[in-house]
């Protein structure tokens, strides 16, 4: 009998920040393009004959758009990012503390089961979700921003909003480095659900000292910091391996102070390639299997905080 | 028929402490064993064990299986019943229902929800917002829809007001037990369960010192209200324990000649407590 569908649900019971956190951004959105739409200065009485074709408007309105979906992205990676680290460093911790975990323990799923489930919440359903919000917000805001100059413009000015050479790229590009992102960052999953299983308490000082630790003892001791450039890599270095950033495309997301370059000419920015064939990931993904591993002996020994 | 809990020579340490010590003992079908003692002397461990919540030395088969390694396989025939505080209060009754009819193969759902349907409980309500008794009663009427072979309570009514308690157990015999199943239970309401047990498991610093079913216990065991002039007479025939009560002597026999006994005292079989205190203190005299 397959239970991961009814685990991955009971998840969706328990954290209700899982519906709620996205649904709050996507009103956000929503809020400000309707307050736009009112306060924005939209003054067209007619579209000039031509306008479509104009040289600037074809050359900057597709950049505009991708900017524009890019932002509004940008908060769900963000707050989801949030909600999924506090649920990983919660998923195997909060039910030893209040010993709800003796009537789990009770029914017949598998130590393995119940770690599996939590990584494949926050390492599979919650990555779509994020792109599902993403995707139902855009198309919100469109319709919103295409209503709105429609009413000023007639509806000629529909393609600038609804350029598919832009949306699909854009969306593409987008499913594309959540994935990238989460097998890159597997390990750091697995290292947050092992200290879960394992911490009597003070959860998330247990999750950042012994890699601070490290960082500090290698420091003193051989004077070098190669531990803490590892660990760098391992929160920025899926961008330089999954993306081309030297192509010949305009920079349209910034994540921490690294542009992502954006083309409707996808193959000139995905480098699923280099990405699928380094070191960093297999290594990454080894230890990550390796730390699930260690997190299910610890979960079936531990039962109590 | 096989043995529904099958332990040999178990032990389990926690450091210096030995909570399990070379513990053998058997549970057949169709039995309701009370595993008591005092606090620390190994209960829980023993019953972690039988669970597969802790690993230990020894040989242990629960229903033929190894607890600690198939956990998962043994809870398909297998109940617990911690303590009423562990269902988890943000679960809705509805969602308990649901979860454990999704994962357990041998729940009955119509079962739990006639068992339900005659309490007041909401299936909207979250647990946290139902009373200590209506978190037994969904507890119990979870536990009681899955049609397994042993049912381990532990400290099964601690915190309870007394109707639940009462209630608790009529329920489980009546609605419940039959003579292939077998209830493992620990309880400090010694004087609650007394009439229900059909097997006794007496448990001091990790070691059992009495296994014996009720029948037994009422055939050897004499409890002796001796008469003043007659306790050196009594002596001879070797107490484990005596007791001073109200200025008059008390003594505990074992296997001795009942008849005997009776010219010199009132006699009469002891009660599960106080064998408990007999057996514990007399061990430790």
């Amino acid at each position: 009998m397959n239970q991961l569908p009814l685990l991955v649900r009971r998840e969706f019971w328990e954290h209700r920040a899982f519906l709620i956190a996205p649904a709050i951004v996507a009103v956000f959105w929503v809020l400000v393009a309707i307050t736009a739409g009112i306060f924005g200065q939209v003054h067209v009485d007619e579209l000039p004959a031509g306008l479509m074709s104009h040289p600037d408007l074809v050359e900057k309105a597709p950049k505009a758009l991708a900017v524009a979906l890019g932002t509004l992205t940008l908060p769900f990676v963000i707050v989801m990012g949030v909600v999924i680290v506090f649920y990983l460093l919660d998923s195997l911790y909060a039910d030893r503390r209040d010993r709800t975990v003796l009537f789990w323990k009770s029914l017949p799923v598998s130590d393995q089961e119940t770690v599996l489930s939590k990584l494949a919440t926050a390492a599979v359903v919650l990555p779509v979700l994020i792109f599902v919000g993403a995707l139902i917000t855009s198309v919100l805001v469109g319709l919103i921003a295409s209503l709105r100059l429609s009413w000023e413009a007639g509806s000629g000015i529909w393609p600038l909003v609804w350029n598919s050479g832009v949306w699909f790229p854009a969306i593409a590009l987008f499913l594309y480095m959540l994935i990238v992102a989460v097998l890159w960052y597997l390990p750091i999953f697995a290292w947050f659900l092992l200290v879960s299983a394992s911490a009597g308490r003070a959860v998330m000082l247990w999750a950042a000292l012994p890699p601070l630790g490290l960082m500090f003892v290698e420091k003193m001791v051989f004077h070098t910091g190669h531990f803490a450039s590892l660990l760098a890599d391992r929160l920025v270095g899926w961008k330089d391996l999954a993306l081309n950033s030297g192509a010949d495309g305009d920079h349209v997301m910034i994540i921490d102070g690294e542009r992502i370059p954006f083309s409707s000419h996808l193959g000139d920015v995905l480098d699923p390639a280099t990405f699928f064939s380094s070191t960093g990931l297999w290594v990454g993904l080894i230890v990550a299997a390796g730390l699930i591993w260690a997190t299910v002996l610890v979960r079936r020994h531990r039962s109590e905080v | 028929m096989t043995a529904t809990i099958e332990m040999r020579g178990v032990s389990k340490s926690f450091k210096q402490l030995k909570a399990l010590d070379n513990v053998s003992f058997t549970a057949q079908p169709g039995r309701i064993v009370g595993l008591i003692g005092p606090n620390g002397a190994g209960k829980t461990t023993a019953l972690r064990a039988i669970l597969g919540l802790t690993n230990y030395q020894g040989e242990l088969k629960v229903l033929e299986l190894d607890p600690y390694t198939q956990r998962d396989r043994l809870m398909q025939e297998v109940c617990f019943i911690a303590d009423v505080a562990v269902l988890p209060g943000w679960m809705r009754v509805h969602q308990a229902v649901q979860f454990v009819a999704g994962v357990h193969p041998r729940f009955r759902r119509d079962r739990a929800e006639e068992f339900l349907s005659r309490t007041t409980i909401k299936r909207s309500s979250r647990v946290r917002e139902l009373s200590k008794g209506m978190i037994t009663q969904l507890h119990l009427a979870l536990v009681m829809a899955i049609d397994a072979r042993l049912l381990v309570l532990d400290e099964p009514t601690l915190g309870l007001d007394i109707i639940y308690r009462k209630q608790f157990y009529e329920t489980l015999l009546s609605d419940y037990f039959d003579h292939e199943r077998t209830i493992l239970l620990t309880t400090h309401q010694v004087e609650e369960v007394e009439n229900i047990l059909t097997d006794l498991l007496f448990i001091d610093r990790g070691r059992i010192v009495l296994d014996s079913s009720m029948e037994d216990v009422a055939a050897n065991f004499v409890q002796l209200t001796v008469n003043p002039d007659h306790v050196a007479a009594a002596r001879e025939f070797k107490p484990f324990y005596e007791r001073e009560v109200f200025g008059r002597t008390v003594m505990y026999f074992h296997n001795a000649a009942a008849d005997a006994l009776r010219r010199l005292g009132e006699a009469r079989t002891p009660s599960v407590a106080d064998l408990f205190v007999a057996k514990i203190k007399g061990a430790a005299a």
